[in-house]
């Protein structure tokens, strides 16, 4: 994997804060908070873009489809697993 | 070329795009709109000063992206596609000069991202002197993304 491309919860959170609208204490966000939805701390779909838009841009990961997406942003944990699993199985890493 | 009419469902003084032409690749485009002296928004705007608003030339940008947006959606059909489109997020934007009375806009649309019901597009609009406008803008097909 390219070393340029670590991929750390500090710095998924980093993207987080710089591109979404989200409104809460940094502390507050852990590997597990649920970030979208009602049961999360209420990113909305523009706020997905914006972290899709992100993260294709500092990884070279494209992300397509909605479902796709959903499923890589539950929480900041699968979004560096799911990352991390792309990097390790893509042939230019 | 494009009919910017079929494309938005502006009425005539609230369209800002003369002239539209997307690019092979189907994911630019560039519009023109000229500024003409007579245009509503110039009487107060200022008095005795007139300057075309930021929030229109972000309208006009706007158009654009919705534009190219539709385009890209009618392909293959006869017909326009009927759903309206709104501007549901704004980002990095920047004014970098003044559009006048008697300026040719010319606004540089990308899309960079489409997904779902939004899609966010780059664009730039320039004048005879430079460049005027710059953002990001998210467009969606419902009111709330």
């Amino acid at each position: 994997m390219d070393p340029t491309k670590e991929v750390s919860i500090e710095l998924l959170k980093g993207l987080l804060f710089e591109n979404t609208m989200i409104k809460v204490d940094p502390q507050s966000i852990s590997e597990e908070t649920i970030l979208f939805g009602e049961e999360g701390i209420g990113l909305d779909s523009l706020d997905a873009l914006q972290m899709i838009v992100a993260v294709e841009k500092r990884f070279g990961i494209e992300i397509k489809d909605p479902t796709m997406a959903r499923d890589a942003l539950q929480s900041l944990k699968v979004l560096r697993d799911w990352i991390q699993l792309r990097l390790l199985s893509s042939p230019a890493s | 070329m494009i009919t910017p009419q079929a494309y938005t469902p502006h009425g005539p003084s609230f369209r800002f795009v003369d002239h539209f032409e997307q690019a092979a690749d189907g994911q630019r485009a560039v519009a023109h709109f000229h500024l003409d002296p007579g245009l509503w928004f110039f009487r107060d705007h200022f008095p005795g000063n007139p300057l075309m608003p930021a929030a229109l030339l972000l309208e006009s940008a706007a158009q654009a992206a919705g534009i190219l947006w539709m385009s890209r959606a009618a392909e293959g059909s006869e017909a326009a596609p009927s759903t309206p489109l709104f501007v549901a997020g704004v980002d990095a934007m920047r004014v970098l000069g003044p559009a006048h009375p008697g300026d040719t806009l010319r606004t540089t649309v990308t899309l960079l991202k489409e997904f779902g019901t939004l899609a966010q597009f780059e664009v730039e609009t320039t004048n005879a002197a430079g460049v005027v406008f710059r953002s990001r803008l998210t467009l969606s097909r419902q009111l709330k993304g």
